[in-house]
C-alpha cells in the first residue's frame, strides 16, 4: 500500500464506482477529496482506508440503484435547472461521512476538518485554543456515536461507550470476507436481499448543487450527424403533408360548392338533403384532412425538431457537481 | 395535442352523421339521384371533369405504371 498515493487512490476509485450514477460518482469523488484534503497524514489516511477496492465494496454495500435511478428520472423530468435541493441524503453519502469522521477521530483531525464560515458564529474557540469546552467535531462525533451505537428504548441497559463494539468493524468483517472471497475466486452473486439495512437517514435535509457542462466537440459531431437526418426525416414529412392540404383544400371546396348548390339550384326538399348531406360529409372530410395538415406542421415536425434538439442536449451535455 | 385530436375526430363523425341522416332522409322521402346528377352536372359540368377522369387521366397513369389495374 506504500506505493498508492492519494492520486492513484483516487483515481483507482473513480474507475471502480462505474457502477454508480455519474452525479453520485461524482459526489462520492469529491467527499473522498475532501477527506484527502481535511487529513494531514495521506498515508496514514490511504493506511485506513485499505484500499480503493475495499471502498468501492462499502459504496457498493450503501448504493441502493433502484432508489438512485428514481431519484436521477424525477430530476431530470422535473426541470432544466442544474440547482437543486435534495431532501434526503443518499445512505453512500452517509457512509463516506462516517469513515471520513473515523479518519478524523483517528488522526486527531475534529476540529479542522469543521471551520466555521464567516456568516455562521460559533459558541466555541477555534480548534487550536487550549480549552476544555468540547469542539464542534467532538460533539458531532458523540452524537453520531451515540446515534448509532444506542440501545434500544426500553431495554434499560446503559452499556458505557467502551464496551460497544462499533458497528463499521462488523460491517468492514463483512467487506473483509467479500474481498477475500473474490480474491480467491470465488463465485460472487450480488443479491440485494442478503444485504444488511441500511439505517434510514431521510430526516436529514441536505442541499446539494449540480451544473451541466456543454461538450463542444460531441455537439458539433452530433449537429453534423442530425441536420441530415433531420432534413431527410422533413422532407419525408412534407409529402403527406401537403397531399393532406391538397385534399383538405378539394373536400373543402366540393363541399361549399354542394351546400350552395343545394339552396340555389334544387327546389324538391328531398333533393336538397341529399346534396346537403353529401355537402355536410364533403366538409367533414375536409375538416379532417384539414387537421392533418395541421398536425403534420405542428405536431409531427415540430416533434421532430425537439426531439432532435433535445436528444443533442442529453447526448452532448453531462452533469457535473459544482 | 391529443385532446386537438379528440375535439376534431368528434366534429369530424357529428357532421358526417348529420350528413349521412340527411342523404338517408332524402332518399327516403322520394330524392331521385338521376335528377340531383342533372342539375349538378348543368351546374358544374361533372360529365366533362368524369369523361377526363375517366378516358383520359386514369390511361395515362396506368400508362406510367404509377397505378395498376
Amino acid at each position: 500500500m506504500t506505493d498508492i498515493n492519494r492520486h492513484n487512490f483516487i483515481t483507482e476509485l473513480s474507475k471502480l464506482l462505474t457502477f454508480m450514477y455519474e452525479e453520485d460518482r461524482l459526489t462520492a469523488v469529491n467527499m473522498y477529496e475532501d477527506m484527502f484534503e481535511s487529513c494531514p497524514d495521506e498515508q496514514q489516511l490511504i493506511h485506513h482506508l485499505v484500499s480503493p477496492t475495499r471502498q468501492a465494496v462499502v459504496l457498493a454495500r450503501t448504493y441502493d440503484s433502484k432508489e438512485r435511478m428514481l431519484h436521477v428520472d424525477t430530476r431530470t423530468k422535473k426541470s432544466d435547472l442544474y440547482v437543486e435541493e435534495e431532501d434526503i441524503v443518499p445512505a453512500f453519502v452517509l457512509a463516506i461521512e462516517k469513515i471520513g469522521t473515523e479518519a478524523q477521530q483517528l488522526f486527531g483531525t475534529k476540529a479542522a476538518a469543521l471551520p466555521v464560515s464567516e456568516d455562521q458564529f460559533s459558541l466555541f474557540p477555534a480548534a487550536d485554543g487550549a480549552s476544555d469546552i468540547p469542539t464542534v467535531g467532538e460533539i458531532i462525533g458523540e452524537t453520531a456515536e451515540n446515534e448509532a451505537f444506542a440501545p434500544a428504548a426500553g431495554d434499560g441497559a446503559d452499556v458505557p461507550g467502551e464496551e460497544i463494539v462499533p458497528v463499521e468493524e462488523s460491517s468492514g468483517d463483512s467487506v473483509d470476507e467479500f474481498l477475500s472471497e473474490y480474491e480467491n475466486g470465488a463465485a460472487i452473486t450480488y443479491r440485494e436481499e442478503t444485504l444488511p439495512q441500511e439505517p434510514s437517514y431521510q430526516d436529514a435535509p441536505r442541499v446539494r448543487s449540480i451544473r451541466r457542462e456543454r461538450s463542444v466537440p460531441l455537439l458539433i459531431l452530433y449537429s453534423l450527424a442530425a441536420i441530415p437526418v433531420c432534413l431527410v426525416g422533413l422532407v419525408l414529412l412534407l409529402v403527406p403533408t401537403l397531399i393532406s392540404l391538397v385534399f383538405a383544400f378539394v373536400f373543402a371546396a366540393a363541399g361549399i360548392a354542394a351546400v350552395s348548390c343545394a339552396f340555389g339550384s334544387f327546389v324538391i326538399f328531398a333533393d336538397i338533403l341529399v346534396v346537403l348531406g353529401a355537402g355536410l360529409v364533403l366538409l367533414a372530410l375536409g375538416l379532417l384532412f384539414l387537421w392533418l395538415f395541421v398536425w403534420f406542421i405542428g405536431g409531427a415536425i415540430a416533434g421532430m425538431i425537439n426531439g432532435a434538439i433535445k436528444l443533442g442536449n442529453r447526448l452532448c451535455t453531462k452533469e457535473v457537481a459544482a | 395535442m391529443r385532446k386537438a385530436w379528440q375535439i376534431v375526430m368528434a366534429v369530424v363523425l357529428i357532421v358526417v352523421l348529420i350528413g349521412a341522416v340527411s342523404v338517408g332522409v332524402g332518399l327516403i322521402t322520394g330524392a331521385n339521384m338521376d335528377r340531383v346528377f342533372n342539375v349538378l352536372d348543368n351546374e358544374y359540368n361533372l360529365t366533362i371533369y368524369h369523361e377526363y377522369i375517366t378516358q383520359e387521366l386514369i390511361p395515362a397513369l396506368l400508362d406510367a405504371g404509377l397505378i395498376s389495374k
